[in-house]
């Protein structure tokens, strides 16, 4: 009754796929990793006006749905600037500026776990703040939330699939193509969510390499 | 080298330090004694500007750096802090600990560091100990690291802040015994705390604090066998049985 062999015609094309998966994954981490950190500084910030539009920032994209986020920016934006927005720079930006308000939220719980006292030592030897914010504060922060940093990026692996609503050729796209070629539904979506398990999973192997290693100190 | 004049600190509505005024002389060593929320503590941190004081003035070498426009940094490389918690980097190795700041703030090279450093370290004995982290250490191990630490900076006066309260009984010893040896070095020093038989052994002036006021000082001679207030007499006839 199961028939994957129908399938095998389209495995070059799933190989693809999964590296469009990947790469939105990639690029959207990245640019969650490096919004969210500028946002939990901010929020840290003793400037009231830039620390309120950082909360504000954050509570728009935590409290809206990512997949109305990902429309409104793929949809709306050649309307508002006439600029044809490509189906995976929306989707890079629309997951990059959402993942960055939850990253930021674990890196601001996690400096906040750090010590007062690693900052008062630093601050005594005349160490000026943007130094050791870099080189003590922070790398103990990424410890405390590197489980949450974990998540969030299989979070966001797992969310890619969402960019086959706008057309991207990613895995979950690639097996609705197929279920609509061969009519094989449990077969062609049973695949996508193997490749998902399977990639989360080394996502997961990575992070706990990773714990090990920022563990060294304890 | 430090003059304090009518130093005023407040915490919200209350106020821990009532015009406090004292001059510290360079390679004095200075100890400051009372009873817990006397507001030693604070008194010393205003010194590094770890706190902010509310009124008065401190002149560090004529400089005035609570009311004047000097880079803050600049003023606390000179005047190093040991915490009761030690506060030792948590993410780094003994010799990074006190190799970080002066590379950072002093410009020093890393061999430079290192090699000042490793003497240090030798001093308070923890050569065999440089590549571990702080977390292996024992309290009396993590204080002499924090000491020998600030010393890195060469600073022009250290600041201890409780030593060895944080301390297992046994430990308070071999960290004393450093401190001994530094005092006797011709550093400046300004030490909190709570061992009484220490401050009467290493120091030359002796300030006690209660309530936010300074109400005695003078050498330990005078500060604890002939002390004037009643309240001074109160506290040590309490604490030195």
């Amino acid at each position: 009754m199961l028939d994957f062999s129908v399938l095998e015609p389209y495995f070059p094309l799933l190989a693809a796929s999964i590296w469009i998966t990947l790469k939105f994954t990639f690029l959207s981490t990245i640019m969650g990793f490096l919004g969210g950190f500028i946002l939990a500084l901010i929020t840290l910030s003793k400037n009231r006006l830039l620390s309120f539009l950082a909360k504000a920032y954050i509570s728009v994209f935590r409290g809206t749905p990512l997949l109305v986020q990902l429309m409104l920016i793929y949809f709306a934006t050649p309307q508002l600037t006439s600029y044809t927005i490509s189906a995976l720079e929306a989707g890079v930006l629309s997951f990059g500026l959402n993942s960055a308000a939850y990253i930021s939220e674990a890196l601001r719980g996690g400096i906040l776990a750090v010590d007062k006292g690693q900052w008062e030592g630093a601050m005594s030897l005349g160490v000026p703040k943007h130094r050791f914010l870099l080189d003590i504060i922070l790398p103990q922060a990424i410890k405390n939330a590197l489980p949450s940093l974990v998540n969030e990026s299989i979070m966001l692996l797992k969310d890619s699939s969402l960019v086959s609503v706008i057309g991207v050729a990613d895995t979950l796209r690639w097996a609705d193509l197929i279920q609509a070629k061969t009519f094989r539904a449990f077969e062609a979506f049973i695949v996508a969510a193997a490749v998902y398990y399977v990639l989360v999973m080394a996502l997961n192997f990575l992070g706990s390499i990773l714990e090990k290693k920022v563990r060294v100190s304890d | 080298m430090i003059e304090i004049q009518h130093l005023s600190k407040n915490f919200g509505d209350l106020q821990v330090l009532k015009d406090v005024s004292l001059t510290i002389h360079k390679g004095e060593v200075v100890t400051i004694i009372g009873s817990s929320g006397s507001g030693k503590s604070t008194l010393l941190r205003c010194i590094n500007l770890l706190e902010q004081p509310t009124g008065g003035s401190i002149l560090f070498e004529g400089v005035d750096i609570v009311n004047s426009k000097v880079k803050i940094e600049d003023i606390r490389k000179n005047a190093c802090m040991v915490f009761q918690h030690f506060n030792l980097f948590a993410n780094m190795t003994v010799l990074e600990n006190m190799t970080y700041a002066p590379r950072v703030v002093n410009k020093l090279s890393k061999a430079e560091a290192t090699e000042k450093a490793l003497k240090l370290l030798a001093k308070v004995n923890m050569s065999d100990k440089a590549n571990e982290y702080p977390s292996r250490l024992s309290g009396g191990q993590k204080q002499r690291v924090a000491i020998a630490r600030a010393l890195c900076m060469e600073p022009k006066v250290l600041l201890l802040d409780e030593p060895t309260s944080a301390l297992d009984p046994e430990m308070v010893k071999e960290v004393l015994d450093v401190i001994k040896q530094l005092a006797n070095t011709g550093i400046t020093m300004v030490l909190v705390t709570h061992e009484m038989g220490f401050a009467k052994d290493v120091s030359d002036t002796v300030y006690f604090m209660d309530g936010g006021y300074l109400i005695e000082s003078g050498t330990p001679d005078e500060v604890f066998n002939h002390p004037k207030t009643e309240r001074a007499k109160k506290f040590l006839a309490s604490i030195l049985v």
